[in-house]
């Protein structure tokens, strides 16, 4: 690679910029792992220590692939060679003292941590089980061993709600309402929160003021249309609908805490075709041209007509706002009551990988998130340790993982400030590389917020941009 | 398998019922594995936390079996009144869960429950859906017709143990009728097959299905064959779960005119198999319970759609019928 790339400036400055935290946005095919492997190879020849350097990436396979390259440059510069794709990073060659730097951490080079997120985490938590509240000899369980052994809990938390015969567990209503939806429903739930722990349901959902409000809300509508000279049928049909809504909610009104038949009874009402499209969504009133012809059936005015046809639409809206704000409101209900009974899942959940001495990928973010937050010491300890951790695929990192790299790598910038994330990166400690358009396309577990966030954090300053492609450089785009 | 091996002759000296007429025509590989060499997927032994769809059909099946059959011993089921009815389903459901309490695991009790509510609804409308009584009218359910073996059942229009054989095809059929309804003069026949899957909005237009649906033709000329060719059959499947206003009976027309070509498609299926020509067809990728012995490429099956079709020739046209 002896010519000269367009974004050269931006590439000498990720290799060689080690004294600074980094983003850096590239494509696919910008030579990634190259930037990666070179920027670690400084490090070497400034003299860092491969035992304090850790490189993530997102598959063990990218690992083993960074791995080999790095232990290839550490090789090549070790014997004063510097290899063309980091040709940048030595413009003069190794000085005789980068060269030693090189020769001793060719020897060291398997004290460097070069692994998956999950790998780190483990690396992180495994030499303080007590702190970390661990077996000491726990074992990683593959994901999908994890997966068919949270089944079984599952099922068996399941069917110890379904044994009753009639009684009003929530779980149970759900079922017998609508089967098969109610079982995907409460599956997809349970998943939510084994990978969500922090989740909690929100507190107080459920208020009888809602049921008072859609009630008066649709006889408001009703005494608005008696109150009028002339009818229109499209629209009393809607407010006969609404009505007949207000006496199938009965059994909810006079209660504090319904029942949960009540409530899923209450969101299993059919939705009357007058009032929603096929998609359940509030069907728009239209009737304006029937209203105009009812004023003139009536003998009045086309104004009358739009006149009384704008009060029907205020009403009608109103009572769709309320009926929209009440089934949200039991929909949130509902979901609190579950979440509740999952807790005892929960528990089954964590008490059975403890006791068999398990981790699963999860319990090593979870845990060392914890064990970063909880003990300041070791903390300490532990960016002692790591000095440079590197990030390939940041675009795939979830709000906990960047919660823990934050943990890691910064240091709190007043002890006021409680969120984790709110902490300044030490100079050089962080270095990530990701592709911010295939965020757009893959959503795996990661959200877009997060990256937008460690975007913000790192500044205009830190961040670079990586654009030319090797997989359609001139000479094959020419072929 | 080799052209013309004799497996694939043997398969054809038994009846076959109409889901592996469905498989010969719409997936020959398939029925090479599940009836030629006779490999079949093992039975779930763990306990079931609901009822499949299968399974509900069965129950449903058996619970308007015993009904009617209680109906027909006393008054007559066409006679019976709406209490009657009820009251017979009650029972019959009583009967069926105890003996599937009795003989297999079954679901956790709310579920379960909720299944056999559900059994009992769709079970009393199937037998509630208005059918003009005929004169003189006997009705039987879940009659079958063509079996080898032996069926310990008595007052049965006919000899179950009779062959029915598809003209032209060299292929006999074998089946169980959900609802016979028979006029007195023995001069009208009406066959109902009873759907207790979901009803499909262009059900109406709906003849054979590129020959998935043949429960209907097969089972008119069954009757036809063992009643007598003067017999005026009138097939039709019913949805008892169909909505209020939604159309419930869906006949067969032209009964005679559909069964010619299905005899002729049956025919070119079977020669074409003979032949050694075994490929995944138009329902591959449909609930394939032997899909693990295909190639595990995700796009094997689109890749392989046209050369399959291309191979299969003539026998593939019958895809295309409505």
């Amino acid at each position: 690679m002896k010519r000269r790339l367009p974004d050269a400036p931006a590439r000498a400055t990720a290799l060689t910029a080690i004294d600074r935290s980094l983003l850096v946005e590239a494509g696919a095919g910008s030579g990634k792992t190259a930037l990666m492997a070179g920027r670690v190879a400084v490090l070497f020849a400034n003299g860092i220590e491969p035992m304090h350097v850790a490189a993530v990436t997102f598959t063990e396979f990218a690992a083993s692939e960074l791995l080999q390259r790095i232990a290839r440059y550490v090789d090549a510069l070790a014997s004063g060679e510097v290899p063309d794709q980091i040709a940048l990073a030595f413009p003069q060659g190794l000085s005789a003292a980068q060269q030693a730097n090189m020769q001793r951490a060719r020897k060291a080079i398997d004290q460097l941590t070069c692994t998956t997120i999950h790998g780190f985490a483990q690396k992180l938590i495994k030499p303080y089980p007590a702190e970390a509240n661990i077996d000491p000899g726990a074992e990683i369980i593959d994901p999908g061993e994890a997966d068919i052994a949270f089944d079984e809990h599952y099922q068996t938390w399941l069917r110890a709600h379904l044994v009753g015969k009639d009684h009003d567990g929530v779980v149970a209503e759900l079922v017998v309402a609508d089967e098969r939806r109610g079982l995907k429903l409460l599956g997809e739930l349970a998943q939510f929160l084994r990978r969500n722990r922090d989740a909690k349901p929100e507190g107080q959902c459920w208020s009888r003021a809602l049921v008072e409000r859609f009630i008066a809300a649709a006889n408001a509508f009703a005494n608005g249309l008696d109150g009028l000279h002339f009818r229109e049928q499209q629209t009393d049909a809607k407010c006969e609908a609404f009505i007949e809504l207000v006496e199938a909610l009965d059994e909810l009104s006079p209660t504090a805490s319904p029942s949960n038949r009540a409530l899923v009874d209450a969101l299993t009402l059919p939705r009357h075709e007058t009032l929603f499209t096929q998609n359940r969504k509030r069907r728009a009133l239209q009737t304006s041209g029937k209203w105009h012809q009812a004023a003139a059936a009536a003998g009045r005015s086309k104004s009358d007509g739009q006149q009384a046809h704008d009060r029907a639409k205020v009403h009608y809206e109103s009572a769709h706002d309320a009926l929209e704000a009440l089934f949200s409101a039991i929909g949130a209900e509902l979901l609190a009551r579950l979440a509740a009974a999952m807790n005892e899942l929960m528990r089954d959940w964590r008490d059975y990988k403890r006791s068999a001495a398990l981790l699963d990928f999860d319990d090593l973010l979870y845990t060392a998130r914890d064990l970063l937050v909880s003990h300041d010491q070791i903390r300490r300890a532990l960016a002692r340790r790591f000095r440079h951790v590197l990030v390939d695929e940041f675009q795939d990192t979830d709000p906990l993982q960047i919660e823990i790299l934050w943990l890691l790598c910064g240091e709190p910038c007043e002890p006021s400030i409680t969120n984790r994330l709110g902490r300044e990166l030490r100079p050089g400690a962080l270095f990530l590389v990701g592709d911010p358009k295939q965020a757009i396309y893959r959503f795996r577990g990661a959200d877009v917020t997060a990256y937008i966030f460690a975007r913000t954090a790192i500044g205009e300053s830190g961040l670079l941009n990586i654009t030319a492609n090797f997989r359609s450089v001139d000479p094959s785009c020419r072929l | 398998m080799g052209r013309a091996h004799p497996r694939l002759h043997k398969v054809f000296d038994s009846a076959k019922s109409a889901t592996s007429l469905r498989m010969l025509l719409r997936d020959p590989i398939r029925f090479v594995w599940r009836y030629v060499l006779g490999w079949k997927q093992p039975d779930e032994a763990d306990e079931p936390l609901t009822v499949d769809a299968l399974a509900f059909g069965n129950l449903v099946h058996g619970v308007l079996r015993s009904a009617v059959e209680k109906l027909e011993d006393t008054k007559g089921f066409a006679a019976a009144g709406a209490a009657e009815l009820e009251a017979a389903v009650k029972h019959a459901l009583g009967e069926i869960a105890a003996e599937w309490e009795g003989e297999q695991p079954i679901p956790p009790a709310v579920i379960w429950h909720s299944t056999l509510e559900r059994v009992s609804e769709m079970s009393l409308a199937a037998l509630r859906h208005p059918l003009d009584p005929m004169p003189g009218q006997k009705s039987w359910t879940e009659i079958p017709f063509g079996a080898l073996r032996e069926v310990k059942r008595t007052n049965l229009p006919w000899d179950v143990a009779r062959p029915v054989e598809i003209p032209g095809s060299g292929i006999a059929i074998q089946g169980q009728i959900d609802r016979l309804d028979l006029a007195g003069d023995g001069k009208r026949a009406r066959v109902i097959d009873y759907k207790t899957g979901r009803l499909n909005k262009d059900m109406a237009d709906v003849v054979i299905k590129g020959g998935s649906e043949l429960q209907r033709c097969l089972y008119a000329f069954a009757v036809k064959t063992l009643i007598g060719q003067r017999v005026k059959v009138d097939a039709s499947l019913l949805y008892p779960c169909a909505e209020e206003g939604e159309q419930a009976l869906y006949p067969l027309h032209e009964v005679d005119e559909v069964l010619a070509r299905l005899a002729d498609a049956l025919r070119i299926a079977r020669e074409s198999m003979t032949a050694g020509i075994a490929v995944p067809g138009e329902d591959a990728d449909q609930y394939n319970d032997f899909a693990f012995a295909l190639p595990a490429s995700p796009s094997y099956l689109d890749r392989k759609r046209e050369p399959a079709r291309e191979q299969l020739g003539a026998a593939a046209d019958i895809w295309d019928e409505a």
